[in-house]
């Protein structure tokens, strides 16, 4: 048995959210900021007409802030009953990962990540961090 | 089954909707018992019933509509004439079949309705007797307590004379009867009782032209209409860029498509208001019957038109404001001789379009609001000391009525006082962008203002700018826009107990900073802008002003939902796409103002407003401008479609006339003060301004500027008005103490544009024409 993973790069980590719950991947997209919001959250950026919140997941992950000018690419999830864009880094492929590889969270990661990563997958040439979608976007656990 | 389902359905809301109409129909009766044409189309309604219930072999409904056919065949053929007690029979008759119908949309089956009584009591009436009705047994389910009035209003004893209990003015409703209007269905001729021949030959080709149309259908277009708008606003500025000039020209046509399209689609959802009002007289008769008053309903503007979701959301705030009109308002007929007025008391309803909203008003005649009782009971409730109370405007206190709780009944009654119902109904309107606000004068009577948006779905908007970013805010709470550039604001800014506000023509004015409110951060390297500008907005009666950086343009926006983590954050009512694509956030006007209100160090300012307030009379909202030689010139608001700056350096001279760029258009303009024979003020002539402001009114498509040299305020007329007039005005009236001119709006118009009204009054003449298939 294995499970499709859509990955992508963030802070040097690669991650993974399953195929199912990624509506569309998009380059850069204009966002306006909201101000007052929880600091992960990204602004707003234009879906076909329809206004979507986008998430900072290096925010959210408590990963040190993109570099001012590095461009971030747009995932979009569904969630509940809101589409949401989650910030990445860089895109990378869909990958089958092979659940007999699967362990829970590494001991190496620590601190608020690791209670938004359901768990690993050991690939040949690297870890696959597996993003818990519905605790990510739980919001109110932000610490502001 | 089904097929037998779909044609007692179809029974039903064709009955349903007769029926509204034959309450009104027979209220009105009373007062024209000669009429043959009300006494026609109610005859021909229950004609129908009686035909239909018949066939579908309801026989109770079907007796009760033989007896009450007979009836009205009688009066019809004037072989009786209408009396109090024929009208209360009949009214009976119309409570039981509306009984009758909803047990059977219930059940399916007309059950045990008790209708003997009636049919009783109809053929009493017949045979010339005096009828005797039983209270009624909740029969006239549908208006709640509207039913036991007519049971106490029956057995009461009928004079020889009839006395007229309630005096309907009917609104002539022709107009509205041959527009083929797709949510109105039924025979239109059963719905015209007033109107002319020439509409009533025509309503048979208008039920031709008319169809059913779901209302979702009609929902999901709006929606798409909107989109549509959207898209094309994008496609606008991407293709102006481009210089292509194919490209512009289908750009121009899509744009007037859309706009046309958008317009069309939005009036298929516009209903007339009169939909509403035509149970109200039945409301008013009955209500007043049952409470001992003698009431006269006026009604003005049933022909105004909005969208029918509005309508639903605004039928039950007014119908209490209009029975706590009856019960509260107008006092009983002995205490209006006391006290010098005439025995019958007045309600009138008014409905119009102003500035882009819908204007309900309900004003009585009645014995007014006593603003000390109010304020008193406020602090019996603990709601604020005896000396704060004395600082507050009569405006303020009465604001109190829309606390929750909050009734100042003496006595509870079942029609009103029960401590619910003015919050409710303000939270109502709020709820659809609209507003309420209460006027009176103790003795002498009270307004109750409803303001409603038109539409939902589409908002006018202004966007306006601050640290870079663009928010949007709706044009309803918006009073006017003040500029100061940084060097004034130092001295025009003040600080009252930490608070910032502006002094605005004498009267303080609370100012929130959009800046501080969203805690927006400016670039360390960014510049400062050289000039701010106030927004001043209007929320839950209070003022205050918004500062921001930019005023970007009015723009209408669709609406877009939040999600969650950004609806909690409270500050923001929406999203909405721009022109150019991008998000930009719909600031929610009413939690900026709650935002005032919370602020300490306020609280003394409105007693400084009273010496500002007006003393309020005559409903009309005028904006006052200022001329040289300082005159002041009063426009009504409801020809004010939008206050803009023209940049002097727009404006251009066309032969002997001016005109000036306006969104895209060349718009005529008239210069206030030379068409009124005077002259721009004097140092601070136009001409050394780079910008001047102007009032720009618009009907159908078109639209004139009106120059002026300062837009002063707002302010509801006076009744203190002179016929001192001069080439131009209409008269004069002394507003805040100073001396003001009230501008003949027609004549300005006509000498920026001398077309305007000839083509509209054509444009208008043609749609009625092809309205009527000429």
């Amino acid at each position: 048995m294995s499970t499709q993973y859509a990955t992508f790069h963030l802070a040097g980590h690669l991650f993974g959210v399953e195929v199912r719950r990624v509506q569309e991947v998009l380059t850069e997209q204009p966002r306006t900021p909201a101000p007052l919001a929880p600091p992960a959250i990204g602004g707003l950026i234009n879906l076909r007409g329809q206004v979507v919140t986008a998430l900072d997941l290096r925010r959210r992950l408590w990963l040190p802030d993109r570099e001012e000018g590095q461009v971030a690419m747009n995932v979009v999830v569904r969630a509940a009953d809101e589409v949401w864009s989650l910030l990445v880094d860089s895109i990378g492929g869909v990958i089958e990962a092979a659940d007999a590889s699967f362990e829970p969270p590494p001991d190496t990661l620590s601190g608020p990540i690791r209670e938004l990563i359901r768990g690993a997958y050991k690939l040949d040439d690297a870890l696959l961090l597996v993003l818990d979608v519905d605790r990510v976007l739980e919001l109110e656990a932000t610490p502001a | 089954m089904d097929d037998m389902d779909e044609i007692v359905q179809e029974f039903l809301v064709e009955s349903y909707e007769n029926l509204d109409q034959l309450d009104s129909d027979l209220v009105a009766l009373e007062q024209q018992p000669e009429s043959r044409e009300l006494l026609s189309s109610v005859f021909r309604t229950i004609h129908t019933i009686k035909g239909t219930s018949g066939f579908l072999a309801f026989g109770r409904l079907e007796a009760v509509a033989h007896v009450g056919e007979n009836l009205l065949a009688r009066l019809r053929d004037g072989q009786m004439v209408m009396t109090l007690s024929t009208t209360d029979v009949l009214l009976r008759m119309v409570d039981t079949v509306r009984a009758l119908l909803n047990r059977i949309e219930e059940t399916g089956v007309e059950g045990d309705v008790e209708v003997d009584l009636v049919v009783t009591a109809i053929r009493a009436v017949l045979d010339g007797e005096e009828p005797v009705l039983p209270p009624a047994d909740g029969a006239g389910s549908t208006a709640d307590d509207v039913a036991p009035a007519a049971a106490v209003a029956a057995p009461a004893p009928v004079v020889a004379e009839p006395e007229p209990v309630v005096e309907v003015v009917p609104e002539p409703v022709a107009e509205v009867v041959p527009e083929p209007v797709a949510v109105v269905p039924a025979a239109p001729a059963e719905q015209a009782p007033a109107a002319p021949e020439t509409a009533r030959a025509q309503a048979g080709s208008a039920a031709e032209s008319t169809i059913r149309v779901d209302v979702e259908l009609l929902e999901s277009l709006v929606r798409q209409a909107g989109e549509l708008v959207l898209a094309r606003n994008q496609i606008l500025q991407r293709a102006s860029a481009l210089r292509d000039e194919d490209l512009t020209r289908a750009c121009h046509r899509l744009n007037l498509v859309a706009s046309e399209m958008q317009e069309g689609v939005m009036r298929t959802r516009m209903q007339p208001i009169d939909h509403l009002w035509s149970k109200l007289p039945r409301v008013v008769r009955d209500l007043s019957s049952q409470l001992g008053r003698k009431i006269k309903l006026e009604m003005e503007g049933g022909d105004t038109e909005l969208d029918r979701t509005l309508l639903e959301a605004v039928k039950d705030p007014l119908t209490h404001i209009v029975r706590n009109a009856v019960d509260h308002g107008i006092e009983p007929p002995d205490v209006r001789l006391a006290a010098g007025k005439p025995e019958v008391g007045t309600l009138k309803m008014r409905a119009a379009h102003e500035g882009g909203q819908v204007l309900v008003e309900v004003r009585d005649d009645g014995k007014g609001i006593d603003p000390a009782v109010i304020g008193a009971k406020a602090v019996q409730k603990g709601l604020l000391t005896q000396a704060k109370l004395d600082t507050l405007t009569t405006n303020d206190i009465l604001q109190f009525l829309f606390m929750p709780g909050f009734s100042t009944a003496a006595k509870v009654t079942n029609v009103s006082g029960r401590g619910v119902g003015m919050d409710v109904v303000k939270t109502n309107i709020e709820r659809i962008g609209g507003s309420v606000d209460v006027e009176s004068t103790p003795g002498a009577g009270t307004i109750w203002r409803l303001r409603i948006p038109l539409t939902l779905a589409i908002v006018p908007a202004l966007t306006v700018e601050c640290a870079g970013q663009r928010y949007a805010m709706p044009q309803v709470n918006l009073l006017e826009l003040v500029s100061l550039d940084t060097g004034r604001m130092a001295n025009a800014i003040e600080d009252v107990g930490g608070a910032k506000v502006y002094r605005l023509r004498g009267v303080l004015l609370p100012l929130i900073r959009l800046e501080e409110a969203l805690e927006l951060k400016r670039p360390a390297d960014a510049e400062l802008p050289t000039n701010l500008v106030i927004a001043v907005l209007e929320c839950d009666g209070r003022r205050f002003g918004l500062v921001v950086d930019r005023v970007l343009d009015t723009e209408e926006i669709v609406v877009k939902p939040l999600s969650g983590a950004l609806k909690a954050i409270g500050s923001y009512a929406g999203a909405t796409i721009l022109g150019d694509g991008r998000v930009s956030l719909i600031l929610d006007v009413q939690s900026l103002a709650r935002r005032t209100m919370r602020a300490d160090g306020l609280d003394h300012i409105a007693g400084q407003q009273v010496a500002a307030a007006s003393t309020v009379a005559d409903g009309q909202r005028l904006l006052v401008v200022g001329l040289g030689d300082n005159r002041r010139v009063a426009i009504p608001l409801d020809v004010v479609t939008r206050l803009e700056e023209f940049k002097t350096d727009s404006i251009e001279r066309v032969g002997r006339r001016e005109v000036v760029r306006y969104r895209g258009e060349i718009l005529p303009l008239v210069r206030l003060s030379h068409h009124l024979g005077g002259s721009s003020r004097g140092a601070r002539g136009a001409a050394e301004l780079d910008a001047v402001p102007g009032v720009v009114y618009s009907a159908r498509g078109r639209s004139v500027a009106i120059v002026v040299d300062e837009i002063i305020d707002i302010v509801s007329g006076q009744d203190a008005h002179s016929d001192i007039d001069d080439a131009g005005l209409i008269g004069s009236a002394v507003i805040r103490d100073r001396v003001t001119e009230l501008l003949d709006v027609r004549a300005a118009i006509l000498a920026a544009d001398p077309n305007f009204f000839t083509e509209q009054a054509q444009k208008e003449l043609a749609a009625a024409s092809s309205r009527l298939g000429v």
